[in-house]
C-alpha cells in the first residue's frame, strides 16, 4: 500500500563478529550474527503493530535499525515512500522528527540533570519549532501530568516510574511525529501503573493519529495496544496477524507454543505446561531452512528449506493473517521455495 | 496439621537511614507448610524482596528485624549470627534465587567450581558426586551439561538465570526462596522451569517462597499466597480463595489492573496514587489514600490480619485479610460494578 | 584460574617483542641525534685532531647511521653490548654488577610493597570504619608523600645513627669483602652482613611505595563487596575465609595492573636512594655515563630498563588474562 507511513521490506541486519588471527591472515570473516533476517511489514496511518518474541529474537535490533541507530545490512526502509539509504542530511533530520522512540527503562532514559521543561525543550530547539512553551504545556496536559506548572521544573529524581515514562512519551510526541517506536515501555513498571500508561498510549493514538511499532516479550500488554502482531523468532517473522486472530487461533507452531505457555491468572485453570524442550539456538551460522525446526513438534523434511510467508486467512477466516510455515504450503502446486507470480501458493 | 516449615509472626523490618527508620515490612505474618508453594505478590517497594532476604539473614547492613519472629522448623532464626546462618540454614535448608541473577555468578570462576564450593561447605560429598548432582540439575533447567565448566560470561542472560536456579536446587533444600526467578526469561522458558518445579513438588517435600509481581504465575503455580502493600500484608490465603473471593480492597483492584491476553478488550483498572514510604511505627492502613472504600477508622490503627467470614464451606480459616471492612467491601464493589459500563470478568462466586 | 585465550597470549608476546625492538631502535637513533659525542669530551680534555680522527675511525663513528645501527643490533643479539667509551671496557662487564645490585633492591621491594599494600587494602576494605581503615592509612600516605631520598635519610638518621641497629652505607662491610675476596661473586650476598646492609634501603623503597596498592586495593575491595555475586556468595553460606579469598581475587585485578607502573617509578627514583645509601647500583654509573657522553653504556642500561618494563607489563597482562577469563583480544 503506497499510503503506508512506514514500509519495511526484506530488512536485514547482520553483525560481524571479531575473528581470530588466522581469519585475519586468510581474509576470512566468521559467520555473522543474523539478528534481523528478511523482515517485512507495512505500517499504515494510525495503525499500531506489535512485535513479540523471546529475548534474543531480534526485536530490539529491529527497532534500533528502524531508528537509524544501526545501519541496515540489506533490504529497504521507506518513510512516506522515500528510501532510507537515499536520505540526505536534511532527510535524516526530517526522519528523526517524524520517527520517535520511547525506551524501556524509565530510570535511565531521562537525563538526571535536566528538568522536565528542559527535556521537552531540547527536541523543540533541535527541530526549530515554534510556540515552544505552549507546546510543552499542551503535551504535559495530554500525558496527564497536571497541573503542568507543578511538573515543569521537576527533575527525574522527583518523579515516579510512571511519571518518568509519561515524560518520555511527552518528549516523543512533542514533535508531532508520524511514527512512535516503543521498546517495552511498561515492562519495568508496576501493574497498576502499566495499566494507566497503556491506556494513555491508546488514547494518544486516537487523539493524534500517530502510528506505533510496539516491541515486547509480554503478549498481554502488546495485545492491549496493537492492531496487528508480528511474532519473531531468531531474526525472522514467523507469523503476522490481527491481534484477536493471533491470540485465539495462532497458526505457526511457535506462536501456538507461545500462546499456550502464557500463564493465565486463574488458579482453577487447567492450562497444560508447555511440551517444548530446549531453548532457541545461537543466532550464528543458522543457514537455510526454518529456524524453528529443531524444536518444532510438527517438523517435516521439507522444513530444511526456508519457508516464506503464506496467507492463512482462509484457515482462520481473518484477513491479513500470514504464517511462514511449511504446514500451510501447497507443496504440489509449487516447490516450497519457489514463488508463483511473486507469492507462494497456499494450501487449499 | 504438622508444624509449618516457615512461620513469620508480626515481623517488622526497618532500615536505618538519614531520614529516620524506614519501615520496609510492618507486622507481617504468614506461614508456609512443607511441600507448599507460597507466592508473595505486590508492587515494587512493598517489602516482598526485603522479606525474602530476611529469611536468609541477607538484609543490608542498615537493615534489621526490629520486632517479630521468623521460625524455621520451629526454631527462631531472626537473630541468628552469620555463623549460625552459614552452618544451619543457608543452602542446605534454604536456598535463594536472587532478582537479576545474571550478576550473581562469579565472573572469574567456572560454574562447576562455584557449585563445588557450595557443596563442599554444606555436604560430605566428594567432588565427583557433587558435580554429578549438579550436572543433572543443569539438564533439568535446559542447559547442556557439557557446559558446566564454562564461565558465566559465556552464557546468555537467560541461561545464567537458569544456571543460578540449578545452583539453588542441586543440594535439595527444603525451602527455595525465589525473588523474580523468571522475569528475564520468556514465557516458554518460564513454563519449562515451572513444569520442573511442579514435578519437584510431587516427588519431594520442597517448599517454595515465590516472590513476583506477576500474579498469573502465582495463581497458576502456587498453593497459597499473600498480597503485600507498602510493608503490610493485605491478604493471605489459598490462591483459589483469593482469586474467587478477594476481600481486601487492594486485592480486588489489583486483579482488575492485570492485563489478560485472552481478553484484550478488557478495561484495565487503575489504582490511584502510589504506595507510601513509611517511617517509624506504622499505625494506619497504608492503602488508605488509594482505597475507594476508606473510612476514618482506617487511620486509627494498622488493621490486623483477621479471618474472613464464610471463606470456605468447611469453615477452615486460613483466608485472612487486613481490612476493617473486609466482610463488606466485595459487596460494595459488586454493586458499583453492576452500575458501571465496564465489562470485567467477575471474581466472586458467593 | 583459566587457560587464557591462546590468541591473547600470542598477540601479547608478539607485541612485546616488537616493543623491545622498537626500544632498541628509538634509543639508538635518539642518542645519535643528540648533539655532541665522546669526541667532544676528548677535545675538551685536550686531545689533538689526529687522535680524534683515529678514534672516530676506530669506532666507526663516521659510517652512515643505518650501518652503525645494523652493526649495533646484530652485536647486541650476539651478546655484545659495545664498549664503554670512558673505560674501554665491554659495556656488559662494566654494568653487570651495578644492574644486579639495583635489581635485587627494587624488585623485591616493590613486590613486598604490593603484597603488604594489598593485605592492608583487603583488611581495611572488609572492615570499614575500623581503626585500621581510618587511621592506618595515615602513616602509609605520609610516607608516600615524602620524596624518596628524604624518607631514606630519615631512616638513616633514626635506624642507623640514633638506634644503631643497622649499618647505613654500602653493600657489605670491608671485613666481609676481605673475607670473601677469593670466593665466587655471589658469595657475599649470602651473608648476614649483607642482609643488615640491605635492610634499610629495602625498607625505604617498600614503605615509600606502599600507598598505591593500599588505596587501590581498598577501593577495589569495597566495590567488589557491593557487587551482586558477593552478596549471592554470602547467602549461599560460604564461610568468611572463602568469601575473602574470592573478594581478594577480584579486587586484585586493578592492583596487578599497576604493579609495573610502580616498578617503573621506583626505577626512576633509584639513583637518589642509591646515593643516600651508597649502594653500588647502576644509578651512580648512569650519572657518570651521562656526564661522560658514554652512550654505549647509556644505551644498554636504558635498553635493559625498557626491556624490564616491557616484560613486567607483559607478565602482568598474561597474569591478568589467567585470572580473568573475560579478557580477550579484538572482540
Amino acid at each position: 500500500m503506497t499510503d503506508d507511513v512506514l514500509e519495511v521490506e526484506n530488512l536485514r541486519k547482520h553483525f560481524r563478529r571479531g575473528g581470530g588471527v588466522k581469519d585475519m591472515v586468510f581474509g576470512r570473516s566468521p559467520e555473522p550474527i543474523k539478528a534481523v533476517d528478511d523482515v517485512s511489514f507495512a505500517l499504515a496511518e494510525n495503525e499500531s503493530i506489535g512485535v513479540i518474541g523471546e529475548s534474543g529474537c531480534g526485536k530490539s535490533t529491529l527497532l534500533m535499525t528502524l531508528m537509524g541507530l544501526h545501519d541496515k545490512t540489506g533490504g529497504t526502509i521507506r518513510l512516506d515512500g522515500r528510501e532510507m539509504s537515499e536520505f540526505s542530511r536534511a532527510d535524516w533530520k526530517e526522519y528523526r522528527r517524524k520517527v520517535q522512540i520511547i525506551f524501556q527503562d524509565p530510570f535511565n532514559s531521562l537525563d538526571p540533570r535536566m528538568s522536565v521543561r528542559s527535556t521537552l525543550m531540547e527536541p523543540l530547539n533541535i527541530h526549530d519549532m515554534d510556540d515552544k512553551e505552549e507546546r510543552i504545556r499542551d503535551i504535559l496536559e495530554q500525558v496527564e501530568l497536571q497541573p503542568a506548572d507543578q511538573y515543569l521544573y521537576r527533575r527525574p529524581k522527583q518523579l515516579s516510574g510512571g511519571e518518568k515514562q509519561r515524560v518520555s512519551i511527552a518528549r516523543a510526541l512533542v514533535l508531532e511525529p508520524d511514527v512512535l517506536l516503543a521498546d517495552e515501555p511498561v515492562s519495568m513498571l508496576d501493574v497498576s501503573t502499566q495499566a494507566s500508561i497503556l491506556r494513555l498510549l491508546s488514547r494518544l493514538m486516537d487523539e493524534t493519529g500517530v502510528s506505533m511499532v510496539y516491541i515486547s516479550h509480554d503478549l498481554s500488554t502488546v495485545s492491549y495496544v496493537c492492531d496487528v502482531i508480528n511474532v519473531m523468532y531468531l531474526g525472522r517473522v514467523v507469523e503476522q496477524a490481527p491481534t484477536e486472530a493471533l491470540i485465539s487461533d495462532p497458526q505457526h507452531p511457535y506462536s501456538q507454543a507461545l500462546m499456550q505457555a502464557i500463564p493465565v491468572p486463574n488458579p482453577h485453570g487447567e492450562r497444560e505446561r508447555t511440551e517444548m524442550e530446549g531453548a532457541p539456538r545461537d543466532p550464528i551460522g543458522l543457514g537455510e531452512g526454518c529456524r524453528f525446526r529443531d524444536r518444532c513438534p510438527e517438523r517435516m523434511d521439507v522444513c530444511d528449506r526456508t519457508p516464506y510467508f503464506v496467507d492463512v486467512s482462509e484457515e482462520t477466516d481473518v484477513e491479513g493473517h500470514r504464517a511462514a510455515c511449511h504446514l500451510y504450503y501447497d507443496h504440489e502446486a509449487t516447490d516450497a521455495t519457489e514463488r508463483v507470480d511473486g507469492e507462494p501458493v497456499s494450501r487449499i | 496439621m504438622s508444624e509449618p516449615l516457615l512461620d513469620v509472626e508480626d515481623l517488622t523490618i526497618q532500615y536505618r537511614t538519614k531520614n529516620g527508620m524506614l519501615t520496609a515490612v510492618s507486622d507481617a505474618s504468614f506461614t508456609i507448610d512443607r511441600g507448599e508453594y507460597f507466592g508473595l505478590v505486590g508492587e515494587s517497594g512493598c517489602g516482598k524482596s526485603t522479606m525474602a532476604k530476611a529469611v536468609l539473614g541477607g538484609l543490608d547492613d542498615n537493615g534489621e528485624v526490629t520486632s517479630g519472629k521468623i521460625r524455621y522448623k520451629g526454631e527462631e532464626i531472626q537473630d541468628y549470627s552469620e555463623q549460625e546462618l552459614n552452618e544451619k540454614l543457608r543452602w542446605r535448608e534454604v536456598s535463594y534465587v536472587p532478582q537479576g541473577s545474571m550478576d550473581s555468578l562469579d565472573p572469574l570462576a567456572p560454574i562447576s567450581d562455584q557449585a563445588w564450593d557450595i557443596a563442599q561447605v554444606h555436604t560430605e560429598m566428594n567432588r565427583e558426586e557433587a558435580i554429578e548432582q549438579f550436572r543433572r540439575m543443569f539438564e533439568v533447567v535446559g542447559l547442556q551439561e557439557s557446559r558446566i565448566d564454562d564461565y558465566p560470561h559465556e552464557f546468555s542472560g537467560g541461561m545464567q538465570q537458569r544456571a543460578i536456579i540449578a545452583i539453588s536446587l542441586f543440594l535439595e533444600p527444603s525451602l527455595l526462596v525465589a525473588d523474580e526467578p523468571t522475569t528475564a526469561l520468556d514465557v516458554i522458558m518460564q513454563d519449562q522451569i515451572f513444569k520442573y518445579l511442579d514435578e519437584i513438588r510431587e516427588e519431594t517435600e520442597t517448599s517454595m517462597l515465590l516472590i513476583t509481581h506477576d500474579i498469573s504465575v502465582i495463581l497458576e503455580s502456587c498453593d497459597e499466597m499473600a498480597i503485600m502493600h507498602s510493608g503490610q500484608v493485605a491478604e493471605t490465603g489459598s490462591t483459589v480463595d483469593i482469586y474467587d473471593s478477594p476481600r481486601h480492597p487492594y486485592s480486588i483492584l489489583l486483579q482488575e489492573a492485570f492485563p489478560d491476553h485472552r481478553r484484550p478488550d478488557k478495561e484495565l483498572g487503575v489504582i490511584e496514587g502510589y504506595p507510601p514510604q513509611t517511617t517509624g511505627e506504622v499505625d494506619f492502613c497504608t492503602f488508605v489514600d488509594r482505597c475507594p472504600w476508606a473510612v476514618e477508622d482506617c487511620w486509627k490503627g494498622a488493621p490486623p490480619l483477621e479471618p474472613v467470614a464464610d471463606s470456605r464451606t468447611d469453615g477452615s480459616t486460613d483466608h485472612m485479610a487486613a481490612c476493617i471492612r473486609r466482610d463488606e467491601v466485595h459487596e460494595l464493589y459488586e454493586e458499583e460494578r453492576s452500575f458501571g459500563a465496564a465489562d470485567v470478568e467477575g471474581a466472586t462466586n458467593d | 584460574m583459566a587457560a587464557i585465550s591462546k590468541r591473547y597470549f600470542l598477540f601479547r608476546t608478539a607485541q612485546s617483542l616488537v616493543m623491545i625492538w622498537l626500544a632498541v631502535t628509538v634509543l639508538f637513533f635518539m642518542f645519535r641525534f643528540m648533539p655532541g659525542d665522546f669526541t667532544d669530551v676528548m677535545i675538551f680534555r685536550g686531545a689533538d685532531p689526529e687522535t680524534v680522527e683515529a678514534f672516530r675511525k676506530e669506532w666507526g663513528l663516521d659510517d652512515p647511521l643505518y650501518v652503525q645501527y645494523w652493526r649495533y643490533v646484530t652485536n647486541l643479539m650476539q651478546g655484545d653490548a659495545g664498549t664503554s667509551l670512558q673505560f674501554r671496557q665491554p659495556v656488559f662487564e662494566y654494568v653487570r654488577m651495578g644492574i644486579f645490585n639495583s635489581f635485587i633492591l627494587v624488585a623485591p621491594a616493590i613486590t613486598t610493597a604490593y603484597l603488604l599494600g594489598s593485605l592492608y587494602g583487603l583488611l581495611a576494605g572488609t572492615n570499614r570504619g575500623s581503626l585500621l581503615e581510618r587511621q592506618g592509612i595515615v602513616p602509609i600516605l605520609a610516607m608516600g608523600a615524602t620524596p624518596s631520598f628524604f624518607l631514606a635519610m630519615c631512616m638513616v638518621l633514626v635506624f642507623g645513627t640514633w638506634l644503631g641497629w643497622v649499618p647505613t652505607s654500602g653493600l657489605i662491610s670491608t671485613e666481609t669483602r676481605n673475607l670473601y675476596a677469593d670466593a665466587p661473586w655471589w658469595r657475599i650476598y649470602l651473608t648476614v652482613d649483607f642482609l643488615r646492609h640491605y635492610a634499610l634501603p629495602f625498607s625505604a623503597i617498600t614503605l615509600r611505595y606502599l600507598y598505591l596498592p593500599s588505596l587501590i586495593m581498598r577501593t577495589s575491595v569495597v566495590e567488589v563487596q557491593g557487587q551482586a555475586f558477593s552478596y549471592f556468595q554470602r547467602l549461599t553460606g560460604l564461610p568468611k575465609a572463602k568469601l575473602l579469598r574470592n573478594i581478594a581475587k577480584h579486587s586484585s585485578l586493578p592492583v596487578v595492573t599497576l604493579y609495573p607502573v610502580s616498578m617503573t617509578r621506583a626505577i626512576g627514583g633509584l639513583v637518589l636512594i642509591e646515593i643516600v645509601f651508597n649502594w653500588p647500583g647502576i644509578g651512580y654509573s648512569l650519572v657518570q655515563a651521562v656526564l661522560g657522553r658514554d652512550y654505549p653504556v647509556l644505551m644498554f642500561v636504558f635498553f635493559l630498563i625498557a626491556v624490564f618494563i616491557i616484560l613486567s607489563n607483559y607478565l602482568v597482562d598474561v597474569l591478568y588474562g589467567v585470572i580473568d577469563p573475560r579478557v580477550s583480544v579484538g572482540e
